[in-house]
Parts: structure tokens; sequence; C-alpha cells
């Protein structure tokens, strides 16, 4: 069959189908666009934070006990569960920045094996704040004996911002590998980061 | 394909109950697999002068909790000039049919010398950094009631044995029946479970259970000195670059037959699962060692023992039937810590049920001990015991069973007290109120009149009375009771201290008993101590804060006494309990303090749990004083010593098309009251979280609670998530449940 043999009503019928396909595959890529990126809140009156975490991530409140305000873990991710926290550390008036990426470097390295911290610079966040990022990397080893895993090279991120007499750190783990694909993530994160 | 997956996942769900309803028998049995993987090995490891660490000894333990505590030795634990230790190493039985990898360090919670038995807390991996032991979900058993147990019964016995041509070094399991129940002195009846198993000494250490599955005792035998038993050479330890006789070897001989019941062991594991620890004193000076050899001398055999551990009567020989035999000694320069062992033959043939493996010595340096039996019957023969200190002979003594009893005249049931015109003895007993005058009264038995016998009173070793042989008198008659006497003379009153009295029937010693002339007598009793009072605070020795009630908070517990006319060197016991569960036991010598106010510790390793804390403290075996303390409520919280009796969940998952394990698979396990649907993925609604591994192994951190439904999510990024709720684990589900699960790619 020629195009010539084509009637105006086929004509409009292919031209049709064609739009519907690419609507369609927009609306695919737009739904699942959203449902990657949609969002739970999460507020903490005690801290004064309030952020949104992506949706269907694992979110455990700290408790006294712990060393967090806040922690999502995607539970899907393989092989290390890719993880945004967020904590708060109590400081004194003559503190500065570089105390609490000291102290945050001891404490890892004393819990974290093959703790290297690798960069520390100035960032400006997207609400203008000013604040510090400290990039280090980790090996991550399973802590029950009976299960055979290869540690894995976890590449992360402390966002340390310091506001009224406490250090606010928002971290962002992710397995080396999909460090750069997952941090969309903690972008948007520190993106709704409010601190009140 | 998912709802198939889900069919495949609910199907294995359901054979698992099938399987485990028809092993459901096997629960309530000895479960060879859960013990072997709650046994661990434990290397002790010190470092040469470079920093090297080399290998000291090698023994086993058994995990009793999921967090990491370990039941051990304390030879093992604790370390010794034999086998220095500097580190701990763990290692777990991670596959059943190989040798244990080293995996952690453990420190030393609780200790007792005397019962050479310790509880270890695993606290660091081997990379050195602390382990969170509140995410430990380890293996382990719980310790059973060795008091339920009897002759014949059968007995399986875990640990490890050394790797060699007839053995991969993988936790063994070696069966046998109870031989008989040892006693010894400062543990009275059953102080050593004997078996006729055969257990190498690497398996000192490790667990010996009964049928019932539950953990009855911890195999038990020190190693010998240096030079005296076999050793493997494993290391270059002395920095010569050579392998030879030069470097320290480990040891690895000797074979086990003495088991310490778990019932020595039980205030020393919930010590440890409440964080308390004893703090010690304010008597700080330690004795000085004796500089003379140690010696065992005046061995002779006893028909039984008394109470306070003293022998009923001497004898030369017993009747066949014989079931009551002990081996009385005294001892002089021992010091704790030192190895000592008891080896018998009948009729020239060395006997393994009448004897005890090399044992740590806690009697300290001088006293009388014993040790025999009164549950097997001894066979006939001629018995030769000897005594054995840090593996050289030290003493020896013969006795012939068999034949018909006899009436021979005996001495036999001496007792103490104070005498008092005519009647009954007062204050009687082995512990004596200081005074002028000593009285015992002993029961005789066929005596002739006009047998010869004497009496021969001693304080502190040194004879104080003269020799005075008598006959016997035809008024006392052949049977009955009779009191003898000694008195000071006079301005010189009888000191307080160590006193024995003797009795002869000719030139052969016919019974014999010692006791402690200590306190002052209060009507019918003996008081020694007195004014004993609980701080929370001491300073300067004196309390600050004296009471018995206490709140929450305080981290120690100071318990403060007088005590009265006690001589140094005295044997004394102090013996703490909460809520009626003995914890802490130690008998040693009295070294009393300047002042007048002796005092004691415990201490928690955070705040002292809420209980009712009791104090006794004896002498002789028999208690002289006694007082309780209430901490915040006065109780122990209520399940305290409960272990959570539950299911292991662990299993595979794989990928449905290829069979390979996925890692990093997310296994939920929700709370009972979420249903998968209504789960919000907040941690809240979890109960227990396990990733796999990179063969797809996976293990959930906790024991699930039997008879509850849990409702189960499982996720994997590329791959249809899974969900199922209403799993039922009742009683017939055997542990581990293994689920082996397949997903299917999205």
């Amino acid at each position: 069959m020629t195009e010539q043999g084509l009637t105006l009503r086929q004509r409009w019928a292919t031209w049709l189908t064609f739009a519907l396909a690419f609507a369609a595959l927009v609306g695919g890529v737009l739904l699942r666009s959203n449902t990657e990126n949609a969002t739970f809140p999460f507020s903490d009156t005690k801290t004064g934070l309030a952020v949104r975490y992506p949706a269907n991530w694992l979110l455990e409140r700290g408790t006294e006990r712990d060393d967090f305000v806040m922690r999502a873990q995607d539970p899907a991710a393989i092989p290390f569960k890719t993880t945004i926290s967020l904590s708060s550390l109590l400081l004194g008036q003559d503190a500065n920045v570089y105390d609490v990426t000291e102290l945050l470097s001891v404490r890892r390295a004393a819990a974290l094996s093959s703790y290297r911290t690798l960069d520390i610079s100035a960032i400006t966040l997207p609400d203008g704040l000013q604040a510090t990022q400290m990039t280090y990397s980790y090996a991550s080893a399973e802590v029950n004996p009976s299960l055979k895993s290869i540690p894995v090279m976890v590449r992360a991120a402390d966002v340390i911002i310091l506001n009224k007499g406490q250090a606010i750190v928002a971290t962002y783990l992710a397995d080396a590998q999909s460090y750069d694909q997952n941090q969309h993530y903690f972008g948007e994160f520190l993106r709704r980061l409010e601190i009140r | 394909m998912r709802r198939l997956t889900i069919l495949l996942l609910c199907s294995a769900l359901a054979l698992s109950t099938l399987v485990t309803g028809r092993t459901a028998h096997a629960q309530t049995g000895f479960d060879a697999v859960n013990a072997q993987r709650a046994t661990v090995s434990i290397t002790q490891m010190t470092r040469t002068a470079n920093g090297q660490p080399i290998i000291s000894c090698v023994g086993s333990g058994t995990l009793v909790s999921a967090s990491g505590l370990i039941l051990t030795n304390a030879h093992i634990a604790l370390g010794s000039t034999r086998c220095k230790t500097d580190m701990l190493v763990i290692g777990l039985t991670l596959q059943l049919d190989e040798p244990p990898v080293a995996t952690y360090y453990a420190d030393v919670l609780e200790s007792n010398i005397g019962w050479d038995l310790a509880v270890l807390q695993i606290t660091r991996s081997l990379d050195g950094r602390p382990i969170d032991r509140s995410v430990l979900a380890l293996p382990f058993v719980e310790p059973g009631d060795s008091e339920t147990l009897n002759l014949d019964d059968t007995l399986s016995i875990v640990g490890y044995t050394n790797s060699d041509e007839k053995s991969s070094g993988a936790a063994a399991v070696r069966r046998g029946t109870i031989s008989n129940f040892t006693e010894e002195a400062r543990v009275g009846n059953r102080a050593w479970i004997k078996t006729n198993a055969v257990i190498p000494g690497r398996m000192s250490g490790g667990g010996a259970y009964n049928n019932a599955g539950q953990l009855i005792g911890v195999p038990t035998i020190e190693p010998l000195p240096s030079g005296t038993e076999a050793c493997r050479i494993v290391q270059d330890t002395n920095g010569d670059n050579r392998i030879d006789a030069k470097d320290t070897c480990i040891p690895s001989g000797g074979y086990i037959n003495a088991l310490r019941p778990s019932r020595l062991a039980r205030g020393l594991v919930r010590a440890a699962q409440l964080g308390i620890t004893t703090g010690g004193s304010n008597v700080t000076d330690a004795l000085p060692k004796p500089k003379d050899p140690p010696a065992f001398s005046r061995l002779f055999f006893a028909s039984g023992v008394s109470a306070a551990g003293m022998p009923t009567s001497v004898v030369t020989s017993l009747p066949s039937g014989t079931k009551s035999l002990y081996l009385f000694f005294d001892y002089a320069n021992l010091i704790d810590g030192m190895v000592y062992e008891l080896r018998t033959t009948i009729d020239g043939v060395p006997n393994a049920t009448f004897s005890l493996a090399p044992t740590t010595w806690s009697g300290g340096e001088r006293g009388l001990w014993y040790i025999g039996s009164r549950e097997q019957v001894w066979p006939n023969g001629q018995y030769v015991f000897t005594l054995l200190v840090e593996g050289v002979r030290a003493g020896s003594a013969q006795i012939t069973l068999g034949g018909a009893a006899q009436t021979a005249p005996t001495f036999s049931d001496i007792l103490f007290g104070v005498a008092a015109d005519g009647r009954p003895l007062l204050a009687t007993g082995n512990v004596l109120p200081a005074g002028d005058t000593i009285t015992a009264e002993f029961v005789f038995n066929n005596m002739p009149a006009g047998a010869r016998w004497r009496q021969a009173w001693y304080y502190e070793g040194v004879q104080i009375t003269p020799p005075t042989p008598a006959s016997w008198s035809d008024k006392d008659g052949a049977n009955g009771k009779k009191r003898v006497s000694a008195a000071s003379s006079p301005g010189n009153a009888l000191q307080p201290g160590r006193y024995r009295l003797e009795l002869y029937m000719g030139d052969q010693l016919a019974a014999t008993s010692d006791f402690v002339m200590a306190g002052k007598q209060v009507i019918d009793r003996v008081n020694v101590f007195d004014n004993v009072s609980f701080a929370s605070i001491v300073t300067g020795d004196k309390p600050s804060d004296p009471g018995t009630t206490f709140n929450t908070s305080i981290t120690r517990l100071y318990t403060t006494f007088n005590w009265n006319e006690l001589a140094a060197g005295t044997p004394w016991t102090w013996r703490w309990s909460v809520d009626g569960n003995p914890l802490f036991e130690s008998t040693q010598p009295w070294q009393p303090t300047v002042g007048s106010l002796f005092w004691l510790r415990i201490e928690g390793t955070g705040h002292l749990p809420d209980g009712s804390y009791t104090l006794e403290l004896l002498v002789q075996g028999v208690s002289m004083g006694k007082a309780t303390a209430k901490v915040g409520l006065g109780q122990l919280p209520v399940n305290t010593f409960a272990t959570a009796a539950g299911i292991q969940l662990q299993g595979r998952v794989t990928d449905a098309e290829t069979g390979q394990g996925i890692p990093g698979v997310m296994f939920i396990v929700l709370r009972g009251d979420v249903a998968s649907k209504e789960f919000t993925w907040r941690m809240t609604e979890v109960d227990a979280i396990s990733i796999s591994d990179s063969q797809g192994q996976f293990q959930l951190n906790r024991l699930l609670p039997r008879g509850v439904s849990y409702n189960l999510i499982i996720v994997a990024r590329g791959y249809l998530p899974i969900s199922t709720d209403g799993l039922k684990l009742d009683d017939k589900v055997k542990s581990p449940l293994v689920l082996n699960i397949e997903l299917n790619r999205d």
C-alpha cells in the first residue's frame, strides 16, 4: 500500500495512534517519576527539624539511645541500603564547623572499618544557607557472623549546618557505585529541609 | 507469576510446619546442631616482646545468651603462668563440619577460680571495633538443673577437638553416661559429675547436655605445667627464627572425666546478665605467698562427711558394698590457682571413676581437704590414692575394701559445744565462742573395757594438751556418747583461731574434727559478725548513707559489718544473692583491716538493677550473719532471667530464573498487628529485619517467640516484592526454621 492509497481518515488514525503512544509513554515516565520522587513528611519538635524523605523508604525515628533524629533507608537497594539521616549535635559557643567535622571523623573512625575522610568543603544549600560538606568512605560489613557478605565500599557525605548552638548534620550513605545515581534523593532531601 | 511465588512461599512455610511437626519430639531432646552452633572455641593469646601475638592455650566455651555471654572454665578465661592471656579470641561454629572461625574478642565478666568457671562477654570484632551486643543474634543454650541428674544418665559433651588426621577440628559431640558424683571440700556433694565419655582435653570449657538438651555441666581439666604433658609447638614464640623445643607450646594432651555442674555456674551467668560484679573489700594487702613447697600430709579415710565438712569417723578398711568413702588430707603452702590431681588405682589398675583430673586449687594456703563420693558402690579391691600438685606426686594412701562388716571399736561424730552442767551442749557446731574451755562430745561403739585410747588437742597445728593415754572405763560402757574437754591454763585464755581434736584408739587415729574459735557467745549461739548494714557510698572506710533501702540510681552497694574475736587466717565465706538467687560466693582467709569496720561491695556496669540484695557471712559453712537491702522496687524486673525461647528464622533468597542467591534482599518481619498491606514503611511497625548476604542467605537478628502470627515482606530492587500474612510459629515448629524463597524479576 502506498501513501497515495491512504485516506484522510487513515492518515488521522495513524497520527492519532502515534500521539496516543507518545502520550502514554510520557504519562508512564511521569507516573514513574512521580512515584520515584514522591516523598513523605517528617518533623521533630524537639530539634525543630522538618523534612520530606523518599516515599516507601523505611523510616526510623531516633530515640534517646540513638545518635540520629531520623533515618530513612531504601529497602530495595542492592547490595547496600541507600540511607539518608538527620542528626543534631549540641555545640558550645566557641565551636566552629571544623570542630564538628573533627568530632564526626573521630567517632566514625572508631566505629567504621577503613574509614577515610575524602573532602571537606563549603557549600551553599538551595535555600541559600551556608553549610559545610564532608565526604568520606568506609567498608560496611554485615554484623551477623553467620552471613557471608563481602564488605561493601560505602561513599558518604555529611552536610553540616550550624544553627543556634547546634550542628544539624544531614548524612547520605550509598554504595560507592550508585552514589552519584542516587544523589538526587539527597539533593531533594536538603531542598526540603526546614530548620525552625 | 507473582501469585505463584507467593504460593511457593506459603507452601514452603506449610511444608516447614509439617516437617517440623514430625520432628517435634526432637525439640524436647538434645539438639546436637544447636549445641554445636552454640559452642565456641576460645584461644588464649599473649604478645611477645616485639608485639607479635602468640597462642598460649586453647579451650572451648558455650554461648549462654544471644548477646554473646559465654560460659567456660576460669583457667581458660583468666590465664596462668602456663597459659598467659592478654587476649581471648572467640571462634564461632559457622559450618558444623568445619573448624571454628576466629571472629571476636571477649572480656571476662565473672569468674570463680575455685569452681574453675567463668563468664565472658563478646566485646570486639577482630579488628578491635566494639560490638553492639544488642544486635548480636548468636545461637545459644540455656543452663539446666544439674541436681536432677542420676547415675547412668546419658550425657552428650560438645566442644572442640584438635585438628589432626583423625579430626577436622570441628565442634564434636562425645557421648557417655554418668559414672559417679564426686564430693569435694568447700563445694560439698556433687562438686563434680564424673562420666565415662572419652573427652579430649581441648574440650575443656565446653558443654555437657542431658537427654532433655539442657546444659548441665562444663567439662573441666587444667593444663599441666610445661614439660609434664603433650603439647603442640605451632609458632616461633621466642623470635629466634627457629621452631624448636625452646618455643612455647600449646597443651594438647589429657582426657577429661569430670564436669563442673551447672548449679555452680548459674549465679555467675545471672550476675553477668544483670551486669553486676563484685567490687572487692577494704582489705588491700595480699597475703604473702608461702616460701616452702606445697605439701599434703596426714592422709586418712573416712566413711562419711559432716555438714561442716569434717570426717565422721576414720576408717582403715570398709566392707563390700561400701558407697561412702572419702580421702581426707592436710595441705600446706598451696596457692590458689595451682593444679592438683587425684589418681586412683584399684588393684593396680588406674580407675577414672574415682580419680580427679587435674583441676584448679582453691583451698588457700593450709587446712583440711577431702575428696570422695557416696552415690556409687566402690568395687572391692586394694585402693591406692595418689595426690599430685603441679604434676608432682605429693602424697599417697591406700585402703582395702571388701569382705564382711566387722564389729570393731569405733569413735565417730565429734560434736563441739559449750558445756552446761550435765545438760546438752550449747552453741554446738564447728564454730565455738571464745572462752576458757572447749568441750567435745563423740559417739563410741563396741568399746571393750580397758582399751587404750587418747585425745589430742591442737591450736593452729601445735598440740596444746599433753599426751594423756587412758584406758576405757567400764563405767562408760561399750556404746554411747562421751565428752572430753580442754581448758586453758590459768592466765592464758584460749586464743581465737583454728583448733583440732584427734581421738586415737591405741596409736591409730579413730576420729578427728577441726573447729574454729571465734566470736562471742550470745545465749545459745555464737556471734562472730554483727551490725551488718548497707550503704551506697563509703568515704574513708565510713558509710555515708547507711540504710536498707536505696534509690534505683545507685551504682554500688556496700555492706559493712563488725567482727568479734576472729583470728587472722581463719577461713570465712561471703555470699551475695539477689531476690534469693545466689550470685557470688567466695571463701578466703580472714584479713582484719584497720579499724573495726569491714566492707564488701558489689557494683553494676550501669545502675544496680532493682532487687533485694542479701549478704550472708559464714564460718566453717555455718551462717554467722545475714542482712538484706532493697534497691528501687526491691525486686528484679519480671522475667529478668527469662531467655528468649523462640525460633531462629533463616533461609535463602534466590532468583527464580537463574537459581542464584540474591544479595542485599531485605527480609522484613512485621509486628503481629500490622498486616503487610497496612505497612507504611516505618521501623516502629517492624519486628525483625535481615538483609541477605552475597549468597542470598539471611538470618533474623533475634529469635521469634512461639505462638504468634507473623507477617512478612521480602523486597529487592529489580524483583517483584512478595508478602504474606499469618505465618504461625507454634510449639511444633522446630528451630531454626529455614525458608527458601524465589523472587521473580520485575
